[in-house]
């Protein structure tokens, strides 16, 4: 089941420009699916990019948490990511968000945005604003 | 300015490019950190220590490192969510060959199980 409704779904906007060396970043609206802390989550992320890539638009993402159910939550999704990223006409992205000790917590895959080029990217993503339902319904 | 007025000549030799680099900075990707990660659970299931903490800092994805009679421990697995609950003064405890961590509250004494599940 967690394979076909990941843990969670994101819309986001974001832009990269990159010649060689560039900067990525932009806006995400977070869903996370199931666990204590299912909610919507408003997060910002920026990156320094190595390639050539130039996209911009709205695209989705689908992203898992590697534990267990019980363990998800938008903190061990913040901070350092690392993704891959390829446009042509139509932009698509690997991602995966470690620890200070290479130990993955989430992994994802992002489909959207226009334009061209490939580049892989270090980065940061910080919470805004966050809503569990746990709160929102009680 | 639109930053999408390259030249055609241009883009397609990028895409060109791009057509064998990315697949094989995918593989690396995936494969990288899927070793690092078994890497990372192997030495943390090994890890042992018991006592009060000393000095507990959370990094950047709330994962705590924590200080028990002088040593440091870094807990960063995936089956742990500590959600800052540990703090100075409290105690505890972990054997080698588990996940299940055991935190003893230095006020009242609530004792919270950490398990993978």
């Amino acid at each position: 089941m967690r394979y076909i409704v990941p843990d969670m779904l994101s819309l986001n906007y974001s832009a990269t420009g990159a010649m060689i060396v560039g900067l990525g970043g932009g806006l995400s609206v977070n869903l996370i699916t199931r666990g204590p802390h299912a909610g919507i989550y408003l997060t910002g992320n920026i990156s320094i990019r190595v390639g050539v890539q130039v996209d911009r638009g709205l695209s989705g993402t689908r992203a898992w948490f590697t534990g267990n159910v019980e363990d998800i939550s938008i903190d061990s999704y913040l901070d350092t990511g690392i993704d891959l990223s390829g446009a042509y006409y139509i932009g698509a992205a690997a991602f995966v968000s470690p620890n200070s000790q290479g130990n993955v917590s989430w992994y994802g895959i992002t489909v959207g945005k226009a334009g061209f080029g490939a580049s892989g990217g270090w980065g940061k993503t910080f919470l805004i604003k966050g809503w569990e339902f746990n709160s929102m319904f009680k | 300015m639109d930053i999408f007025n390259f030249n055609d000549d241009f883009k397609q030799r990028v895409n060109k490019i791009v057509k064998y680099v990315f697949p094989i900075g995918l593989v690396i990707l995936v494969v990288y950190f899927y070793l690092s990660s078994a890497s990372y659970e192997k030495k943390a299931v090994k890890l042992k220590f018991s006592g009060t903490v000393e000095e507990v800092v959370y990094d950047g994805k709330s994962f705590p490192l924590v200080t028990i009679k002088g040593e440091k421990y870094y807990l960063g697995s995936h089956f742990w969510n500590f959600e800052h609950q540990i703090t100075v003064g409290d105690y505890m405890e972990k054997d080698s060959g588990r996940y299940l961590v055991k935190l003893i509250k230095r006020n009242g004494g609530k004792v919270i199980i950490f398990d993978n599940k």
